[in-house]
Formats: C-alpha cells, structure tokens, sequence
C-alpha cells in the first residue's frame, strides 16, 4: 500500500513537471527541509536533479543524509511542486526567507539611486556598485534576468550571479561566465558587466541575441573573488589571491584559479601559502570556489560553454595547463578559438594569442576552465583581457570601451557557433516534436484519473 | 638548431628580454621599442654554456611616429652556476628618435629650470590613469626598469612594469638628471610583483643609465584608491 502511494506521488510531481504547471511568478525562496530517513533523503536528492533549485547546504547533494540540515534556494515558479513533493514524502520542512530577492536588495544600501540609463561601462566600479547594479538590472528586466545567490566569501559575503535568458520550465542549455576570480584583474569584472549590458540592449532588436535567450541561458557572475577585489580597492592594488587564512600559514589567501580539483597542484602552482599561486590546503579548500563547483557539478549536463575572463595578455587559453593532458576536443577548440581571435583583431587590430597554457604561457593545474572541462563541459576558454604589459593589470579606463567591445566580439563568435552545433534547425524542430508529444501523453495520464 | 613555435613561451620570454634590452640599451626618452610578431624562432642549445634563441620580427605595420622596431634578436640564457643576466644582440630600427628628439631637449631643459627638486608617485594610479604632466616620469621608469628587467630575466620569467610607486629627484651634480626610482615590477609566469628601487641618471644626449638597482624590502600601500600625484604639480 505504502509502496504504490510513495510510486504514485513521484508520478504526480513527474506529471506536474512534465506539463509545465506554472503558479506565475514570485520571488525565491529558501526553504529548510529536514530528512529523517534514508527514503526522505532519497527523495530530495531526486529533487535536486529534477527541479532548478539551489542547494545552499550541505555542500553536495551526496552529502544530504537522514538527520542533515538541508537549506534549498527554489525559485517562485517551482515552490508549490515542491512543498507538495515535500508534504506527499511526509518530509519536514518550512521557510527560512521567504523572499530571497527583498533579503538581497535590503542589503545593499542607496539601491535606488543607481540610474541604469546614465551607468558608465568605461570606469571601474568597487565591488558594492556591482552589487547595485546586479540588482538594478534584474529589476528593469524580470522577464529575462534573474538574481541568484552563488554562495558566500571566505568573509561571508554574498556572491551574486545573474541568470539571463527567456524563462522555461524546462531546464535549458547553459552559457557560463566568470569575472573577477583574480582581484587585481579590474578589467575581468568591467567585461562581464559590459557583456551583460550588450546583451540586454540587444535582445529585442537582434534577431541572433533574442534566439540565444530563447534556447539557452546565460550565467554572469561579475566578481567572483569578492573579498580580493575590495582588498585590492582598499589596500592592495595588485592583491590576486582570495582572503582566506588558515592555522599555521604565514600569509593570505589562496590562488582561486589553482584550487578547482583537476590536476590539483600538480604544477604551476605552489605549498607555499605565501605565493601568489597557492593552491590551498586541498582541492575545493574555497568557498568561492566550492560556490561554482556546486552550481557547476549539479548542472554539468547543461552547460554547453564556460568562459573564464582574466587580465592581462591578450590569450585565449584553451585546456589544458598540464603538459601531459590534451583535450579530446582539442582541435575543435583550437579552430574555434582562433577564429574568435580573428574576430577580436577584426574589431581594433588587436592580436590575441591562441592555445593551451602548457604550450604558450606557463604550466598550471588547478584552474576552473580545466576542471570545466574534466567535467565534461565541451566548450572551456580562459580569456586574458588587454594589455600585453605596457599598463599590464593597471588598464586605463579609457581603454575599457575598446578592450570589451574587442571581447565581445570574440566571445559571440564562440556562442555563435556552439548555438549552431546545439540548435541547428533539424534539432529544434525534433525537440518541438517531442514536446507536443509529451503534452499530449500527459494530458492523457491526467484526464484518465490514475492517481 | 630547433624550430619553436612562434607562438610559444619559450619565444615570447626571449623576446620580452630582447625587448627590454633594447629599450635600455637604444630607446630614447619619448621613442620606444615595440615588436610585432616573432616570425620564426630557433634554439640553439649549446652544451657547458647555455640556450641561445635567434628571433625574426615581422615588421609592426601599425607603428606609430614615436615606436620603433626589432627586426632581429638573438638571446643567450647562460646555464652557469651563478645567474648571469642573458646577452643580446639585436638589429633595430631606430630612425623615430629622431621625430622626437627636440621634445626630450625641451623637457631637459624645463627640469633644469625648476626651482624645486621633483618628485611624484602612483604612476599609473589605481585606476590606470597616467596625467598627461606625469609621463615623461612613467616613460623614465620604464626605461630604468627595463633594466632591471634585463638583468633579472632568465628562461622562467616574463616581466612587465607594473608601476611606479615614487620617484624623487635628486640634486643635479653635473649636466645629467638625477632620481631615485622605486617601482613594482610583475613577473607572469610566477605572478609575484617585486618592489625595486633605482638611482637612474638620464640626459637627452646620453640616454638613461642605472647606476645601481635593489630589492627594496619597505612596504609601501599602494590601494586601488591611490591617485598619481606630483609635486609641483606640473612643471614651470
């Protein structure tokens, strides 16, 4: 009797899924759920993989076990699916913040006197103006931006990401960005608020921009090493490290883009925690880093291309930095990213080099865009922006407008063509197919009162 | 001899020495050297002694009046037990210090002209910004700091100014110009930025000398928020 109630209610949330219920739109939610047995705790890591949620805690949902606290982030649209998942599963549960965006917004003071109108792309901004600004640009555009919590700093600050794209029920194809994970990189985070900025221009007029939001999403995060970056504003220009300190070192901070697990601190990268390279005590030891390989991890199915964004050298890196290790796809990349760099020369005559660190710039282990691709994400390009060294990490301003417009160029050739190999016509039109197929089954399943 | 890659590391370290070489050896105050691309590269490997690399430059055609170019280089990074600074030898093109040698002689003779010693710091600042006033000291520093660069190379670097954190002048003892640099240079394939201080003498005639260079061990704060400041605050 139990067994087919338990069968039944997986089946009533398939159903709801599948048919795309939608209660319209509210705001997210945290919710903290509190499994009691191996079945309950079963059930919420179905959940995590069936749904968009967010798990703020534990770390991974292997870690969900009976008797852990869980804090799950669920946007409005799928919050009464799953209260009713919850509630069928006998699983307790009640809110921890009912409105995650106010929460966010009641955060960050003098939210209301950022104009995005007259907002200047071509200076750099301190990291609680990038905060208004995140906010901000959700609010004028709900229909395409959503505010997500990332996860926290070593000085628990919140990291912000931006989800733009046409909302879906359905889980869509992802395009990830990552700005700022070396503080003194300023050019790194004035790019992604640029990218963001063209896009959300452009996707009414261009037909290209408004098919990309239509078939993917794209996931901004314009600082990711938020405690460097405002050291690197208030006391060191030239901080590149995260601020974590750990007993018995000397110094701070660890080098976030030698702390991701792939070929953890094999080389090009240093024990010693005074180093500008210190790969941590152990893979993942960062909170900013664990923040990405959580979303990361739980969404690698989906994720079609990731961008890293970094200064200076004009590059675009391609997996990987060890010596030994070559990419499956590897001339696929390399195609791909020389005809990006010719795109980027074609805008200001800039020439930007193409390759695998190991061969053109120095080994390294331990960086995001190899743990990308270890995960299996097809498509993984460390960009380091202008100069080659004349200004080096101290870019003008007034070369903001040229670098970025420059890495614009580029970065939409690669999106262009990794949309092309996902989304030619023949896939589009097959996968409306299966969709008006499914609708129809499910239909039927409903009406015919199996429940 | 081994053909490398043109766009490798082992050639774009040779060349960065190269370059800081010549902007030592031949650039003037207000003319620089610049390289295009590396059109080819060998290593010569020679056993007891070291690596020697010879270079080709494709010529830059975007040059501008005031950028000179490489044309050829060859770099010896000696395998020796004590670190010796790699020898260069390069063929350039020089013809644009002509263009702006009555500026430089201008300049000297405003410096010579100030009542007061001056002396400067952050540039660039934080914010990347260079005042117009406050070049010809950035232009100094990085022609000293190419020094410094030269002799600190090896096959495992890759340095870039990063900036000038002060210069003092210093009281004229004959006809050349006197300071005390301190700046913080960037190493790329270790990340490390290193603080050096300078005695840097230039006349427009002579060209710019290092005297002698150092580590430099103070902790100066250098905040994104610091600004690039002069005194005076332009030269009379």
């Amino acid at each position: 009797m139990t067994a087919n109630w338990k069968s039944s209610s997986f089946l009533l949330v398939g159903i709801l899924l599948w048919s795309g219920h939608s209660v319209g739109h509210q705001g997210d939610r945290v919710l903290q759920v509190a499994p009691e047995d191996e079945n309950q705790a079963a059930f919420i890591r179905s959940l995590l993989t069936s749904l968009p949620l967010h798990l703020w805690r534990p770390a991974t949902a292997e870690d969900i076990q009976p008797g852990t606290q869980v804090h799950v982030q669920v946007p409005g649209g799928h919050l009464q699916k799953l209260e009713w998942g919850l509630q069928d599963q006998a699983v307790q549960h009640r809110t921890l913040i009912a409105d995650v965006h106010s929460l966010l917004k009641m955060q960050v003071p003098g939210i209301h006197t950022l104009s995005l109108d007259s907002y200047n792309y071509s200076t750099y901004h301190p990291a609680d103006q990038i905060t208004n600004w995140m906010v901000e640009v959700a609010l004028r555009h709900p229909d395409v931006v959503q505010l997500h919590l990332l996860g926290q700093t070593y000085e628990k600050k919140n990291i912000l990401y931006l989800k733009i794209g046409n909302r879906s029920e359905q889980p869509k194809k992802i395009i990830w960005m990552d700005c700022g994970i070396h503080a003194r990189e300023w050019i790194s985070p004035a790019f992604c608020q640029w990218f963001v900025k063209e896009i959300l221009q452009t996707y009414k007029s261009d037909a290209k921009v408004s098919r990309y939001l239509q078939d993917m999403d794209f996931y901004i995060v314009p600082v990711l090493n938020i405690d460097g970056y405002i050291y690197s504003w208030q006391t060191n220009r030239l901080w590149r490290k995260s601020r974590s300190i750990y007993p018995g070192n000397a110094c701070f901070g660890t080098d976030l883009n030698r702390n991701f697990d792939s070929a953890w601190c094999s080389v090009g990268a240093s024990r010693d925690p005074c180093s500008e390279t210190y790969c941590g005590p152990r893979a993942e030891s960062e909170s900013e880093v664990k923040a990405v390989a959580n979303l990361v991890r739980s969404r690698k199915a989906d994720i079609v291309c990731f961008f890293t964004i970094h200064s200076y050298g004009q590059l675009i890196l391609m997996p990987y930095g060890h010596p030994d290790k070559n990419a499956s796809n590897f001339k696929e990349l390399l195609d791909l990213g020389l005809r990006a760099a010719e795109a980027i020369k074609k805008k200001h005559g800039t020439t930007y080099r193409v390759g695998p660190p190991s061969s053109i710039l120095y080994n390294n282990s331990g960086s995001s865009r190899d743990w990308a691709r270890d995960m299996g994400i097809p498509f993984s390009y460390t960009l380091e922006l202008r100069d080659n060294g004349t200004h080096g990490f101290l870019l003008p301003e007034e070369q903001i407008e040229a670098t970025c417009q420059e890495a614009q160029a580029g970065v939409m050739l690669i999106v262009e063509s990794v949309h092309a190999k996902y989304f030619s016509g023949a896939t589009a039109l097959a996968s409306l197919w299966l969709t008006i197929t499914a609708s129809y089954v499910a239909g039927w399943a409903l009406t015919r009162g199996n429940l | 001899m081994k053909e490398l890659n043109p766009s490798y590391y082992e050639t774009t370290r040779a060349a960065q020495v190269a370059l800081h070489y010549t902007n030592y050896q031949h650039a003037s105050l207000f003319s620089h050297f610049s390289y295009g691309t590396v059109k080819s590269c060998s290593l010569e490997e020679l056993p007891g002694v070291g690596n020697k690399y010879h270079l080709v430059f494709t010529e830059d055609k975007t040059s501008s009046e005031d950028v000179m170019g490489i044309h050829t280089a060859q770099i010896l990074f000696s395998h020796t037990e004590t670190r010796t600074a790699p020898q260069v030898n390069c063929t350039y093109n020089d013809t644009a210090k002509a263009n702006t040698a009555d500026d430089e002689h201008a300049f000297y003779e405003r410096m010579r002209k100030q009542g007061k010693l001056v002396d400067g710091k952050y540039i660039p600042d934080g914010h990347g910004n260079i005042p117009a006033e406050m070049k010809p000291f950035w232009l100094l520093g990085r022609i000293a700091s190419s020094y410094v660069m030269w002799q600190e190379s090896s096959e495992s670097t890759l340095y870039n100014m990063a900036t000038v954190l002060s210069f003092q002048q210093l009281r004229p003892e004959d006809d050349f110009l006197d300071f005390e640099y301190v700046v913080l240079l960037h190493d790329m394939v270790s990340q490390e930025i290193t603080q050096w201080s300078m005695h840097v003498r230039w006349n427009p005639t002579q060209g710019v000398k290092v005297l002698n260079y150092a580590r430099d061990p103070r902790n100066i704060p250098f905040p994104g928020t610091a600004k690039a400041t002069m005194s005076p605050a332009s030269l009379s």
